[in-house]
């Protein structure tokens, strides 16, 4: 057991191989350069050329790409930024832990919330506990997140003043951002969680169950819930992942420092360095994450179990 | 109600025939049962022949047409929807707006259903090394944010449309491939599959006539929820200075460019939205309408 | 499904295997409780902003009436609308960036856009010779830096010098030979050619304290310094998050009333608007126009203002583009410039708060922009009509892509231009790309039509960077190519307006150089946009400017 996951830690390597490699091959495919973007409109096409190269942007990509790696093993650095000459360790750290923060905070409210609500809808399916969750969750999952923003901005933040609306000073900063991107994610729960639950309970063995005379909350609790859960906790994983990049709009609109919006923010200046290094980071996060989703499933499936010892024997 | 059909029993091919009918027929039977269902497939079908007869409604010169003397009108008897912050008529383009947006996202769909199933097939069914190397290649692409894809491809090619398909299907594909391939593991060790495996049937034919049958429900819900998602996604990246490019109307461009009157003039946001919203749902009450009928275990 | 691959034993006793899960569980949580650890780890490792006291609003109001004491606890917040790049004056040319180097560093010169121009900051007098070629400066007394040291020649001739080694600083210096200081109180410039308009480079070299630039090293810029002699110095400074700023109480021109000031990133202007009426915002300048009614409404006539803006949105056509040879013909130029609706890109880019603009600069600002004596093009779309249909496209013509930046105003210039030129048969295509690609097609001259912006000129002699074949830098339209245009008059006069000092001999310069630039049918000026400002109760801000404001100028509200 601990083999297998010592193995997949250790893919991170080729994985952070991997993901260098591509970003820096796309943003080599895309035009524009850090030079201009630095040195603006007025500069002499000269000097935009000497300071690429100084930065060492012109670079063949393989040139690029082993320099990278390099520094990264040798210095532990991840360089420093085309764009502002600093540190990209000191930019994109404390970044990325503040997306970290709002996505955890994203993450588990939207699973304390939208799981109950849907397994709720599907037990008690249509009756009224089904239609008004329902219906709300079809509605939010359908707007776009940043009307979502605005409105809790214009609501929680003009009018009823009760809560900031920009920076990360007080821990009430943290509320709307995470709630902006949360709720389309519990929207999905609820609905994603329904449907798997309904599936779940319309297997034959329930039905067995209900037969050999089993509670039917046994029925509910002990056998439809665990099946209905492992393609849900498959989907808190990707969840999570995606919440990370999409936290960029949230970032925006609440002017939070965090890593989506610092990459998509450098990707115009070309800022190789630190979309690379804001992605290394992205990336370990995520494969820990489907790491731990990918273990939680195998034990909690138990036809996967079943198989298992049925070859064993 | 296993059918071990070999290619040598056409006989038996034209019962399974038959019985795929009658199968479609029941489908259709239980879906018209279901109010939900019934609900988001007429209201779809109301907005697809909106879109397909927009002419005869309005022309697609009213929706390009700027007369800045009336911007950001509400709402009146001649402009139905008022005008957007050009004072073009916000209804002509919401109308020939939906027809890109939904193409878009109807077309992106299918283009990463089909790329993401046949990945996920191929992954789940060979197994072993092959597995390996699309699962772990995934994980790898995975990790690089969608964003960056979109941005790049967006950059280097410009905005249109084949390029929004082509960045909307690289960042999308992945949903499905883990979903199939999950599902062809669970499926592939049940006993009627290693029957038709021992009737001498062969891969493809498996996967297609076996395993997708059942699955498709799996994905057929996926492939709704990401309709709707697409065309969010769509609006998102016009936010981001990432969509069509103007004046061809999109509805995640008119919201884009709703965007700063949201407080002024909210009618120039809203209708493109609920236009958004409207179709979503009933997008997404289909599909629920689908997966319902198609369950085998679902009593009548 | 992944487990039954690999060998692992699995338990065979329902005991056995609840163990099992049970260590799993326990494993798993403690991965994501170390994921979650990390994560707040890492936030918590920002320093400054999350854990200074007394300075963050979070929706309260501040209190109003105390005394002095009181007021130095109170901290002013600053809206910057992207990430500070650098704190090093010679190394960016983003106008915010400026914004923020004008409240901690001096120039030679300063400007106030109030009363117009330049005027003497850290020099006391300036003696230009005969030839104009030596500038000759005697600094102000009792000029001290941020760190205690005392402004000295030598700081000048250092930072001039280390000016002319950045690329970003090239267009300033160009024309600068030599610098030196013949003592401590006197700085001489020697020019490469008489150049009457240095004062912009005088205000914008912002003089360093010598000794801790060199001390800080690459670091410089990087990092909090008190290497200027303005009136605040950094204390903090995050690229991500934004600046503190500090008063500097031995500033040579008295302390400021304001101690404290907090510029905070806010990118979003939607967000701006909402976080100024909450009362998270002290001053919001250049607000986005389609706010200005809930903006005017909460601040009031006393705390707002639309000041005339020094900006330019015009549009040029490339007569020599290779793709469109049609932009050749010069009936269709003139006929695209006389069907342009000036009123129409004012309502769409400024709510109609701006106005149609028929020259280069703005003539409030600079006191060179000829007025009088040249081609308008006013909007005359029957005109325009006859005018195609004279050059023999009475039915139509394609002229090819509009060329605009991603900015929000170039973008809805560009469309409104398609709309009207499409009013009158002429058909052309939008496209928008991002800042520095578009730099480099207008630099090759790739393109058909542009939407291009200017702002912050204060000389008329500005305009040697578009009309200039020589000029380093940008120009958008290439004069020279075929001959087709008396390239060379223009350039002459581009060197007469710049080598006399006298003002009406430069007028008149002036004014024959525009006069044939507008008849060549390729730079059409459109509007001019105001800018919004509004600013909270809690100060006053004195005489509002729309760029360059100087947070020293502020004080308190009793």
């Amino acid at each position: 057991m601990y083999r297998y996951i010592l193995k997949r830690i250790l893919f991170l390597i080729p994985t952070i191989l991997g993901v260098v490699f591509i970003i820096f091959f796309v943003l080599n495919l895309t035009p524009g350069n850090p030079g201009r973007s630095i040195l603006g409109v007025s500069a002499p096409q000269e000097a935009v050329d000497q300071l690429n190269e100084e930065l060492g942007y012109n670079d063949p990509l393989l040139v690029k790409y082993f320099n990278y790696l390099k520094n990264l093993v040798l210095n532990r650095s991840f360089g420093t930024s085309y764009f502002t000459g600093q540190a990209v360790a000191d930019e994109v750290l404390p970044r990325f832990g503040v997306t970290l923060k709002l996505s955890t905070i994203g993450i588990i409210i939207s699973t304390l919330v939208g799981v109950p609500l849907g397994i709720l809808t599907a037990v008690k399916q249509y009756s009224i506990w089904d239609y008004v969750p329902s219906v709300l969750a079809f509605l939010l999952a359908a707007i776009p997140s940043f009307v979502l923003g605005m409105v809790l901005l214009f609501v929680f933040a003009l009018k009823l003043n009760i809560l900031p609306s920009y920076g990360l000073e007080t821990w009430k900063c943290y509320i709307m951002p995470s709630l902006c991107m949360a709720i389309p994610i519990t929207a999905f729960n609820v609905r994603f969680t329904k449907s798997s639950m309904l599936e779940s309970i319309r297997e034959d063995y329930i039905d067995t169950a209900r037969a050999k005379g089993a509670k039917e909350r046994t029925v509910i609790w002990k056998h439809a819930l665990k099946n209905a859960l492992l393609p849900v906790i498959t989907n808190i994983g990707l969840n999570m992942g995606g919440l990370i990049m999409g936290a960029v709009v949230a970032e925006r609109l609440f002017s939070v420092p965090g890593i989506g919006a610092l990459i998509v923010d450098r990707i115009a200046y070309k800022d190789e360095p630190v979309i690379i290094a804001g992605t290394i980071v992205i990336s370990i996060t995520f494969t820990i994450i489907m790491l731990a989703v990918d273990i939680i499933y195998a034990f909690v499936d138990p036809r996967i179990r079943a198989k298992y010892t049925k070859v064993k024997g | 109600m296993s059918q071990n059909v070999t290619a040598a029993n056409p006989a038996a091919m034209e019962r399974v025939k038959f019985k795929k009918q009658s199968q479609a027929k029941e489908i259709w039977r239980r879906f018209r049962k279901n109010r939900g269902s019934m609900v988001g497939l007429i209201m779809l079908t109301i907005i697809v022949l909106a879109l397909v007869f927009a002419n005869l409604i309005t022309s697609y010169d009213a929706a390009t047409a700027q007369n800045l003397r009336i911007k950001l009108d509400p709402p009146s008897a001649e402009h139905w929807f008022g005008t957007d912050s050009y004072g073009r008529d916000l209804f002509a383009r919401v109308l020939y707006g939906g027809r890109t947006s939904l193409s878009i996202a109807v077309l992106a769909t299918l283009s990463s259903c089909v790329v993401g199933c046949a990945l996920g097939a191929i992954a789940g069914y060979f197994g072993g090394k092959v597995d390996n190397i699309i699962m772990r290649g995934l994980d790898i692409f995975m990790s690089v944010p969608d964003i960056l894809f979109t941005m790049a491809v967006v950059f280097a090619l410009g905005a249109s449309m084949v390029n929004l398909l082509i960045a909307l299907t690289l960042a999308y594909f992945t949903n499905y491939v883990r979903l199939v391939r999950s599902q062809i593991l669970s499926l592939s060790d049940l006993e009627y599959v290693e029957a038709a495996r021992a009737g001498g049937a062969g891969s493809a034919r498996i996967i297609m006539s076996h395993i997708f049958p059942n699955a498709m429900g799996v994905i057929i819900v996926n492939t709704t929820l990401n309709v709707a998602k697409i065309i969010l996604y769509e609006s998102t990246l016009s936010f981001l200075g990432l969509g069509m490019p103007p004046p061809q109307p999109e509805w995640g461009l008119i919201l884009s460019e709703a965007r700063e009157y949201m407080r002024s003039a909210p009618h120039m946001l809203l209708f493109p939205a609920l236009a958004i919203v409207l179709t979503a749902c009933s997008v997404n009450l289909i599909g629920d309408g689908l997966r319902d009928a198609m369950d085998p275990h679902l009593k009548s | 499904m992944i487990f039954a691959r690999k060998g692992f034993s699995l338990a065979r006793t329902k005991k056995e295997y609840s163990r099992k899960v049970n260590q799993m569980k326990r494993t798993i949580a403690l991965c994501l409780a170390l994921i979650m650890a990390l994560g707040l780890l890492a936030g918590c490792n920002q320093t400054g902003t999350e854990k200074d006291p007394g300075t963050t609003p979070d929706g309260t109001n501040q209190g109003t009436n105390q005394g002095t004491a009181e007021q130095s606890e109170k901290t002013l917040i600053m809206r910057a609308e992207s990430a500070f790049t650098t704190l090093d004056p010679a190394n960016s040319n983003n106008t915010h960036d400026i914004k923020l180097y004008d409240q901690i560093y001096e120039g030679l010169y300063g400007m106030n856009e109030a009363s117009g121009g330049y005027y003497k900051e850290l020099a006391k007098d300036v003696q230009v010779s005969d030839d104009s070629l030596v500038y000759t400066i005697t600094l102000q007394d009792g000029v001290t830096f941020q760190n205690g040291e005392t402004l000295t020649a030598s700081d000048c001739v250092f930072t001039y010098e280390r000016a002319m080694t950045f690329a970003a600083m090239n267009y300033l210096t160009t024309m600068i030979e030599s610098v030196e200081a013949p003592d401590d109180q006197t700085f001489v410039i020697k020019m490469k050619y008489a150049y009457a308009p240095l004062a912009h480079t005088l205000f914008r070299i912002k003089i360093l304290e010598e000794g801790e630039v060199t001390a800080q090293g690459d670091k410089f810029g990087t990092i909090p310094n008190t290497a200027g002699t303005g009136a605040y110095y950094v204390k903090e400074y995050d690229v991500a998050s934004g600046a503190k700023l500090t008063s500097y109480e031995n500033y040579w021109q008295g302390a400021p009333n304001i101690k404290n000031v907090e510029y905070r990133v806010l990118s979003d202007a939607a967000a701006s608007v909402i976080a100024y009426e909450n009362g998270e915002l002290d001053y919001y300048e250049d607000a986005a126009l389609s706010d200005w009614d809930s903006l005017y409404a909460k601040a009031g006539e006393s705390h707002s203002t639309m000041v005339k803006g020094n900006n330019i949105i015009w549009m040029g056509i490339n007569y020599a583009s290779k793709n469109k040879e049609v932009l050749n013909n010069d009936l269709v130029r003139q006929a695209m410039f006389y069907a342009i609706n000036k009123e129409d890109v004012n309502i769409a880019v400024a709510e109609g708060y701006g106005n149609a603009a028929d020259t280069y600069m703005v003539p409030e600002y600079v006191p060179t922009q000829p007025t009088t004596g040249f081609e308008t093009y006013a909007y005359n779309p029957e005109k325009a009509k006859e005018l195609l249909a004279q050059a023999g496209y009475a039915d139509g013509v394609d002229v090819g892509t509009i060329l605009s930046t991603n900015s929000s105003h170039n973008s809805k210039t560009a469309q409104v231009i398609q709309a009207n030129l499409e009013a009158v048969g002429i058909h052309a295509e939008v496209e928008m790309l991002d800042v520095s690609l578009a730099v480099e097609k207008w630099n090759a001259q790739d393109y058909d039509l542009c939407v291009y912006a200017d702002s912050g000129n204060y000389d008329f002699n500005n305009i040697r960077q578009q009309v200039h074949s020589e000029s380093v830098g940008m120009y958008v339209i290439n004069y020279t190519v075929g001959d087709k245009f008396d390239w060379k008059r223009i350039e002459e006069l581009v060197a007469l307006g710049a080598g006399t000092a006298d003002e009406n001999e430069r007028l008149t310069y002036y004014t024959e150089l525009w006069s044939m630039v507008m008849d060549t049918a390729t730079i059409l000026p459109l509007i001019n946009r105001p800018v919004a400002i509004v600013w909270s109760e809690r100060i006053n801000i004195g005489d509002p400017v729309p760029t360059y404001y100087k947070i020293r100028n502020f004080t308190w509200a009793e």
